[in-house]
């Protein structure tokens, strides 16, 4: 039965994922009056991507053919840990936070090393600048969980939830809406998008995601970036199920699944949709101003856990 | 039995550290012979070990010495010292296994290796002798000759300046450390009317506090100094790097293990109850160390020296678990206490395993392409593939990338962290459980930043020297050793379940009224102790991912059909692409450089001879420095006073035997008239 759960939850999110990628690009390029792709285009990539041939530098070692792979795995591991059509997550064994970052970064690790190993200078750009902004990533994510568990006492996402949903209403505190906004700058940063990062361009004074994958060819480059749209909706469904835990019931029937469904769509379609509205109405800012970006979600953390101590959050 | 094992162990060391020069003479191999049985001495102290880890209560075993009507010494035999002398036997065993293989480049390199494998064993002798010690007197002399043939052996390549120079550090900090622990336990030991592990265990009810204090920071600075805690690590970088590879996997693995050990031993057995600000002391010293050795070892690029900076890291790290266990005791939260004692005691003993790895990694590359130098690697991978496989085994649990050791230690560590802010009503250790945190997480990025540059420029892309383009695979022992570790690491990281309980029950000896939460079957040997509700099971997790990974591979062309695959050269713009095109590993940690260019102080000098001004340039001379901030702001000045202090006592020295002589009467008359 929990297998069950797993493949058709594993299944779920690597169809939704392209499809919430279509929905931030189509409302972005709604947003700047232009008719934009299809909603379908990125199936239509990677279906593309996965059906040519591949080229491969000769520079290259068995780490960049073994990378995609990895990558791909851990990312959809993660995504198991993730409560989607119950508060409880299909993989029995941890569902907690702590484990999921470290899962993410594990595949940032590989796709770094495979960035080197082409030997090209856009590889190592790119994971050069990857490295250095995760490096300020990591302790603001860090402290924004430590924000949640001091909430929920748990940095267990299954527990985190089944807490939060009991009060739906309960979010409008103050700590917790800080924290809200300082996971929502994580999740630019960590997504790739503007002001951190820019998705839709190859030009070397701005990229870094996208200068790691530069090398990759065919369905290695399909996994690559089938895993970057992958890793967008895990960050989102982390912010769909424990800071907007409404429409979340326990019910472990076909309808009670059906319903968390439903409302899991509209709030991670609505998360897309604000996504591109932060795009649309930010600049891309300077690869050295990024930390400085991600120390106010930082301070936010902090400020949010001091008045959970202080006052207890009313 | 336990004895006999012991004693076996202990005396094929001796032979050991005698048969090689005494053989020397006759036959040039007589090295082998040594580290052959230093070997087999290792394997049986680990053996007996892992007897003392299931000893109830501490066992003490005269030395035979002591009927000899000398000075009565014994050896105390309990879970802490099983537990210390396992961590440094597994050491010893890995070295000494890839030492046959090691040493046949130096023996190739003309140098003399009897001397090497004398101190050798005498240097593992020592370690052991260090945490089975049952008094002061045994202890210090132990902790001396440890010390001193630690330092000959850094000396071991001599010919080169900066081993000297790294040797002389070492050496006054070492002895500077060694001043504190010795003051600390004479101390304890007026205190206590003993010199005995016995006596002294019994001396914190009628100790005051302000004395205990005074001990406690005695302690903590002298072992500080041996394990290298920032402000006092400034001999670790130097001399770990200048040592042979095989001594520094064994400094750097297991050897700053035993001032952990020291502390311990004070911490468990002789102060066992403190106010909370030893905790706090520890807490923060542990996130300085873990921070800013991460961010020094970021931007090295001596490929032994990073690993050095990370070593700092790591035992900073282990003393925020420390710190946290001990807040968490002292505020009667014992369960979770054990967890965060569990939690440390884990990251030591992966720490021992994959350091010792990575060193012995790096031996291999220095010895094939006889460069330290990161920039200059590259490509190796290809070259060869054994050393370089189970390099990014140690590499990946440096990272603590789940599911392999790294990651158990970091994740349980992280999460006494969170249960000391959550747990404790006070807002100071609330805030400093915060830092804490927030410190393990930068670190925790920075050494995986550290990682990708070290794996990165030294095994991918295309070689950047000749030396790397010619590196070949090193010798059969020497991968034995890697794999072997390799293979610990990832035992270590997928079934933590039984060693975590055992530590649980070692630490339920001295920290009584508390137990780790035991959990049946099959599960407990896969998970870790359960905190608070969270679990991890890393076998479970490893299998995962390596199910999705094979079933993509395997189902990709089943789905959308073959495809194939057309090698070709990376696209550089139509050049052909050459090594020098390549991020550097310097060029690769230039980001993190400028963004924390407060705490490096960077310096760059860039001169240009020009051909024609101002466009045509000949040459370009580019220098590039941090400023070592401990070095310049405390060494420096505590330096000048110690020289200006120096020429203020020359006058004393006259150099006449007669003033000399009036020197001693007069010490002589002031002693016999206060001392009684």
């Amino acid at each position: 039965m929990n297998i069950l759960y797993m493949i058709l939850q594993g299944l779920f999110l690597l169809f939704l994922a392209p499809l919430i990628a279509g929905v931030v690009k189509k409302t972005k390029a709604l947003l700047q009056n232009r008719r934009g792709p299809h909603l379908f285009q990125v199936y239509r990539d990677i279906y593309k991507y996965m059906k040519k041939d591949a080229v491969m530098s000769e520079q290259t070692s068995w780490i960049f053919v073994f990378t995609p792979y990895l990558v791909f795995a851990s990312i959809l591991g993660a995504g198991l840990m993730l409560p989607v059509f119950h508060p409880v997550s299909p993989w029995p064994f941890s569902s907690d936070l702590i484990v999921f970052i470290y899962l993410l970064t594990m595949a940032r690790f590989f796709m770094a090393l495979a960035a080197l190993d082409t030997g090209s200078a856009f590889g190592g750009m790119g994971a050069s600048r990857e490295m250095a902004v995760s490096s300020v990533i990591e302790p603001a994510l860090v402290v924004t969980i430590a924000g949640l568990a001091f909430k929920a006492h748990t940095t267990d996402l299954s527990k985190m939830v089944s807490s939060f949903m009991v009060n739906p209403n309960g979010i409008f505190t103050p700590n917790l809406l800080l924290l809200l906004v300082a996971f929502y700058i994580i999740l630019i940063a960590e997504s790739g998008r503007i002001p951190v990062d820019n998705p839709d361009t190859h030009l070397e004074l701005t990229m870094i995601h996208e200068g790691m994958l530069l090398e990759y060819s065919g369905k290695y480059l399909g996994l690559m970036v089938w895993a970057s749209y992958l890793k967008q909706l895990l960050l989102y469904s982390i912010v769909a199920s424990v800071f907007l835990p409404w429409g979340i019931t326990s019910d472990p029937s076909l309808i009670g699944g059906i319903y968390n469904l439903f409302f899991y769509l509209v709030k991670v379609v609505f998360i897309g949709v604000l996504v591109a509205v932060t795009e649309t109405a930010f600049v891309k800012i300077r690869l050295f101003q990024i930390p400085e970006l991600l120390f106010s979600s930082l301070v936010l953390s902090f400020l949010s856990i001091l008045m959970e101590i202080t006052v207890g959050g009313r | 039995m336990l004895a006999e094992l012991l004693y076996t162990g202990l005396g094929c060391l001796i032979f050991g550290a005698l048969a090689a020069p005494l053989l020397g003479t006759k036959f040039k191999k007589s090295w082998l012979v040594s580290i052959g049985v230093s070997l087999i001495g290792s394997l049986c102290v680990l053996g007996s070990a892992l007897q003392i880890m299931g000893l109830r209560s501490p066992f003490i075993l005269r030395l035979p010495l002591s009927t000899l009507g000398m000075i009565d010494q014994s050896l105390y035999l309990d879970r802490l010292s099983g537990f210390f002398l396992m961590v440094i036997a597994i050491g010893a065993v890995l070295v000494s296994l890839y030492s046959f293989g090691i040493n046949l480049h130096y023996s190739e390199a003309g140098k003399n290796l009897s001397y090497f494998a004398f101190l050798y064993n005498i240097f593992l002798l020592a370690m052991y002798l260090v945490v089975l010690a049952g008094n002061v007197v045994l202890f210090l002399i132990m902790w001396e000759i440890m010390s001193l043939s630690s330092y000959l052996l850094v000396l071991y390549e001599h010919e080169e300046k900066h081993v000297r120079q790294a040797g002389f550090i070492y050496v006054v900090m070492t002895h500077l450390g060694t001043v504190f622990i010795s003051i600390s336990y004479f101390l304890l030991a007026k205190a206590a009317g003993g010199l005995n592990w016995e006596n002294l265990s019994l001396v914190s009810k009628n100790l005051n506090t302000g004395l205990a204090n005074i001990i406690f920071l005695l302690a903590v600075i002298g072992f500080g100094t041996k394990a290298g805690l920032i402000p006092l690590h400034i001999w670790l970088p130097r001399a770990h790097p200048a040592a042979p590879t095989n001594v520094s996997a064994l400094m750097s693995g297991v050897m700053v293990k035993t001032a952990l050990y020291g502390l311990l031993r004070f911490l468990f057995t002789f102060l066992p109850t403190g106010p909370w600000w030893w905790g706090g002391l520890l807490l923060i010293l542990g996130a300085l160390s873990a921070l800013l050795g991460s961010m020094y070892a970021v931007l090295q690029k001596n490929l032994k020296g990073l690993l050095a900076y990370s070593t700092v890291e790591n035992m900073g790290i282990i003393c925020l678990g420390l710190g946290a266990a001990l807040i968490l005791r002292h505020f009667q939260f014992y369960d979770l206490a054990i967890l965060a004692g569990v939690a440390f005691l884990y990251h030591l003993m992966n720490h021992a395993v994959f350091k010792t790895l990575l060193f012995m990694g790096a031996g291999s590359i220095i010895s094939a392409t006889h460069t330290k130098n990161m920039d200059l690697l590259g490509g190796l991978l290809k070259r060869m593939p054994y050393t370089g496989l189970f390099f990014l085994c140690g590499v990946a649990s440096l990272v603590a990338l789940p599911p392999l050791n790294g990651f158990v230690g970091e994740w349980l560590i992280l999460k006494a962290l969170f249960n000391l802010s959550i747990a404790i009503d006070s807002l100071t250790i609330k805030a400093l459980g915060l830092l804490a945190i927030s410190v393990l997480a930068l670190v925790g990025a920075l050494v995986a930043t550290a990682g990708v540059k070290m794996y990165g420029s030294v095994f991918l892309a295309l070689p950047r020297s000749y030396q790397a383009e010619k590196a070949r695979e090193t010798s059969l022992s020497m991968h034995i050793a890697m794999g072997l570790a390799a293979f610990i690491c990832v035992v270590l990281g997928v079934l933590p379940g039984k060693i975590s309980l055992l530590l649980g029950s070692l630490l339920e000896l001295y920290w009584p009224s508390a137990r780790v939460p035991a959990q049946d079957g099959f599960w407990q040997l896969c998970n870790v102790p359960k905190l608070g509700g969270e679990v991890y099971y890393p076998l479970f997790l490893g299998l995962l991912i390596v199910i999705i990974a094979i079933l993509t591979w395997r189902l990709l062309p089943f789905i959308f059909g073959q495809t194939s695959v057309r090698r070709s050269e990376t696209w550089t713009c139509g050049i052909t692409p050459d090594a020098t095109m390549e991020y550097t590993g310097t060029g690769f940690t230039e980001p993190v450089r400028v963004v924390f260019k407060n705490i490096f102080l960077p310096t760059r000098e860039i001169s240009q001879i020009y051909q024609v001004r101002p466009y045509f340039s000949r040459v370009i001379y580019f220098r590039d420095n941090i400023k070592p901030v401990i070095e310049e702001g405390l060494y420096k000045p505590l330096m000048k006073l110690f020289l200006a202090f120096s020429k203020y006592v020359r006058r004393m020295q006259t150099g006449s035997v007669q003033m000399y002589l009036a020197y001693i009467l007069i010490t002589l008359v002031i002693l016999l008239a206060t001392v009684r």
